[in-house]
């Protein structure tokens, strides 16, 4: 039954009454329980309801039923109010008409007490599903720094955030985007720092927000991103608290959804694709040497295959004698062209990895590991493809593996700039990389530039970009239309 | 807005589609040129051969080999094309290092050689030309290098090792084509002959041969291709002996040289040329240590060398002057420095260069010897 079939409907306060319509909301719902109890003399008849498996059993019994059952009203006139006020001892009970409402309590793990006599329904807060403890996610490990994740519980990570922020300047407004599924999503900020902007911006697309389900924010993400048919995203995401908290600090706006530990993170800049936690927890140097690593990865990972196909078949006048003379004697026997060898070659990688990542755990690693040392050397040794050809596209992998969350754009920008190499070599690489950096700057994220702090001549804009100032430099928040109060405390 | 979305995958398009692979070529069909003879036909036209890379021989182990063909015609772009009757592939020429023109063939003119790499697209112009010393240009591919590789390969590497080491002129084509079109000095080439060992015959590489305009007239020989390079201020490093008044023989190297060379126009109108050769040397080689630990012994030295040297270099010019081959390129000093002087000479430079008047000057530094580092600091 939807949500809008018992829009209008009211309990009448007669107990019978009052059960069999959240009966019929419930039909056919064997995990929906109802417990009839009365107090201590027998005058208030009394149900409870809840969802078993939702609830916490213990709270239920404890500071629901029991109080309840030891109670003896007298002559007192059937009264959720007192009920909430005197007897139940659970850290929220409200008492309200709107029957919609207490549906959605009950459907969040509450629990519903219906009174003979009261038209009213009182909801106690007794959430107790299982939830995951609070791990390191496997995405965001850091050699050092704070290992909390969040989790799937909306209150659980609004926990989180707050510890990091203890500060009355947090925003978190909830809402519903979804009228089937009813998972609350949540939107939080810095009131005094965050990019008005922005935020009346996202506030309007969240508004056009219809999805049946909602088992992620990326589903939200792809939904309200300002470009949904690139590759690069305009919308970030994080599973930790600390980089959460640290994004919020610079004005952005997280989305935090109920089941799931993603938090997405707006707006969002190409240069974010190469920061990592660790750059600030560890020093300086080491910080600037990973992001600059990173940046030569995601570089290499994209253009050498392009790079190689060009000069092995249009430039051969690029490559040194010797090395030339290396390739060409391993290449003697193969059957196919270098584009159909390289494309069979990465082909066969994304599968071993897609089939390691499906694995699970340690089986998926040996999987990766056997399938490419065997796959590698078989081919090479059958003649299948050559021997530089497998260290360019290990070399590839590898690059790529070291920005993760560029991972769908690494794999379509790589095939894209092989197929202009293959038509056009080291000139079609140009044209096709000419493309995508004309298209990323074309870009923005919610109202601020996508490329902001890339291509930058201001010293101070490089701080934090594509190397990591030691601390008592970052003395400012980004400034590029983040927030206007850019000077950090 | 769907105009201004159509026009980026129809761009796209346009670039994929149109351009119809216009160079492509797969490595593992292509012949790999690595060097070429050129002899004269008896029968008109020229022999080319060509020393191509043989991959079915090539290994980890041994490296790359090679393998000769041999094909003619009326010029040697159309021989270089009859190269694919034979190998079935387009030969590719971008790697190519070396190019070989037999003695008969220079004395003819080197320009249908230098034409031929000019006009071609792949021929790289930081290629090599040498002048065979031997018979026949296609002889040298006969001769055996010291790594068992491929000759042309082996030969531009003795040319990198020999420019610093002034057994030879190490010029690239590009060098030599800027020479042949300038007029200010003449064009000189290395000269690839052979030594025999252990009934074996190596590739040897030094002299060079004189060129007046693209006909070669003159060769020189190690020793003064050695003293041409002091004079063209590119000599490197080079030993030099020097017999002293006492019958001694000592062996300086000369470490670091700078040659000066000044234009000048006299008030009689008379151009000289000032050549000043600055040279920091060690002793290599003394009769005894003894003589090393005498302040004296070093003056000596240093005097008897900068004679030496003087002599050799005025004899080397006064030799050069007796041909009109301006080998040193005084030529293209007067046509930077002073081009009103060098313009009305510059149609028969030769014949100015015969008389003109060059002096030659030596200031020689020994800095250390295996006694220690030289006792007298400044010479003199």
């Amino acid at each position: 039954m939807e949500f809008s079939e018992f829009r209008d409907w009211k309990t009448v306060g007669k107990l019978n009454d009052d059960i069999t319509l959240f009966g019929k909301v419930f039909r056919n719902d064997d995990i929906f329980c109802i417990r009839r109890a009365a107090s201590a003399d027998g005058r208030w008849r009394l149900a409870l309801l809840f969802f078993d498996g939702m609830v916490d059993n213990d709270l239920v019994d404890r500071h629901l039923l029991h109080p309840i059952l030891r109670f003896s009203p007298r002559d007192a006139a059937p009264d959720l109010a007192f009920l909430a006020e005197q007897l139940v001892t659970t850290d929220t009970a409200e008492v309200t008409p709107d029957f919609p409402a207490a549906v959605d309590r009950l459907l969040h793990g509450d629990t519903l007490i219906l009174l003979d006599g009261d038209a009213r329904i009182l909801c106690a807060s007794t959430k107790g599903y299982a939830r995951r403890g609070i791990e390191e996610p496997d995405g965001e490990r850091l050699v050092r720094g704070p290992k909390e994740g969040f989790t799937e519980s909306l209150v659980t990570n609004t926990a989180l955030l707050r510890r990091k922020l203890l500060s009355p300047d947090l925003k978190l407004v909830t809402m519903q985007p979804s009228a089937r599924s009813r998972q609350r999503l949540c939107v939080a900020y810095l009131d005094t720092l965050v990019n008005r902007a922005a935020l009346q911006k996202l506030m309007n697309r969240l508004k056009d927000v219809r999805f049946d389900l909602l088992l992620d924010t990326h589903y939200i993400e792809e939904t309200i991103s300002d470009y949904r048919w690139t590759p690069f995203k305009t919308i970030g995401s994080t599973e930790k608290p600390d980089i959460a908290a640290a994004k919020l600090m610079e004005g952005k706006i997280l989305l935090l959804l109920d089941g799931t530990p993603v938090v997405s993170v707006l707006p969002f800049l190409f240069i974010e694709y190469f920061q990592s936690g660790d750059d600030y927890y560890t020093g300086f140097y080491f910080g600037s040497i990973g992001r600059l690593l990173r940046i030569a990865g995601f570089l290499l990972t994209v253009t050498l295959p392009a790079a190689y196909q060009a000069m092995i078949t249009y430039h051969q006048e690029i490559i040194p004698t010797k090395f030339l003379i290396s390739i060409a004697s391993a290449r003697t026997g193969v059957p196919f062209p270098t584009f159909l060898e390289l494309l069979l070659m990465l082909f066969a990688f994304e599968i071993l990895r897609e089939a390691g990542s499906m694995m699970p755990g340690s089986v998926g690693q040996a999987l990766s590991t056997v399938g490419a040392v065997v796959i590698g050397q078989a081919a090479v040794d059958a003649r299948i493809v050559s021997a530089p050809l497998v260290i360019v596209v290990a070399m590839t992998g590898l690059c790529g593996m070291m920005t993760p969350k560029l991972k769908s754009a690494v794999i379509v920008l790589r095939l894209f700039l092989l197929a202009f190499s293959g038509v056009l070599g080291l000139f079609g690489v140009i044209f096709g990389a000419t493309l995508v950096v004309a298209l990323l700057f074309s870009m923005n994220s919610f109202g601020i530039p996508y490329m902001s702090y890339v291509g930058t001549m201001k010293l101070s804009d490089l701080r934090d970009t594509a190397i990591r100032a030691p601390i008592w430099k970052l003395r400012y928040r980004p400034k590029k239309g983040m927030t206007e109060d850019y000077i950090r405390e | 807005m769907n105009k201004r979305r159509l026009v980026l995958p129809l761009l796209a398009a346009v670039l994929l589609f149109c351009p119809g692979c216009w160079s492509y070529r797969e490595i593992s069909s292509t012949t790999f040129v690595s060097g070429a003879a050129v002899d004269l036909d008896p029968l008109g036209g020229y022999i080319l051969t060509a020393e191509i890379i043989d991959f079915s021989q090539t290994t980890l182990e041994s490296g790359p080999k090679s393998s000769v063909i041999t094909t003619r015609g009326a010029t040697i772009a159309e021989a270089a094309d009859n190269i694919m009757r034979s190998v079935g592939e387009k030969p590719y020429w971008s790697h190519a290092a070396a190019f070989i023109v037999s003695r008969d063939a220079a004395e003819a003119g080197i320009t249908p050689l230098l034409d031929f790499m000019m006009n071609n697209i792949d021929t790289c112009l930081t290629a090599s030309v040498l002048v065979s010393a031997l018979p026949t240009a296609q002889e040298v591919f006969e001769l055996k290098s010291v790594e068992n590789g491929v000759i042309s390969y082996e030969i531009r590497s003795i040319l990198e090792e020999n420019a610093d080491y002034s057994q030879t002129i190490s010029d690239f084509v590009y060098t030599v084509i800027g020479d042949l079109a300038s007029g200010g000095v003449c064009a000189a080439l290395p000269t690839v002959s052979s030594y025999e060992q252990n009934e074996e015959r190596f590739i040897d590489i030094a002299g060079c041969a004189l060129f007046d305009g693209d006909r070669m007239v003159s060769q020189l020989d190690a020793y003064e291709t050695a003293r041409l390079l002091a004079l063209r201020n590119r000599l490197g490093e080079y030993t030099l002996d020097v017999r002293l008044s006492d019958g001694n023989l000592y062996t300086l190297r000369l470490l670091r040289s700078e040659t000066a060379r000044r234009p000048v126009r006299l008030d009689d109108g008379t151009l000289r040329v000032c050549v000043d050769v600055k040279a920091d040397t060690v002793v290599t080689s003394a009769p005894s240590i003894d003589m090393l630990t005498h302040p004296a012994s070093y003056v000596e030295l240093e005097r008897a060398a900068e004679a030496k040297i003087t002599d050799e270099l005025s004899g080397l010019v006064s030799r050069l002057q007796q041909s009109g081959l301006d080998a040193p390129g005084f030529g293209t000093l007067f046509s930077k420095s002073m081009p009103e002087v060098y313009a009305p000479l510059s149609a028969d430079w030769g014949q100015a260069f015969r008389t003109l008047d060059v002096v030659v000057s030596a200031d020689v530094r020994v800095t250390k010897s295996s006694a220690g580092p030289a006792i007298l600091t400044p010479s003199g």
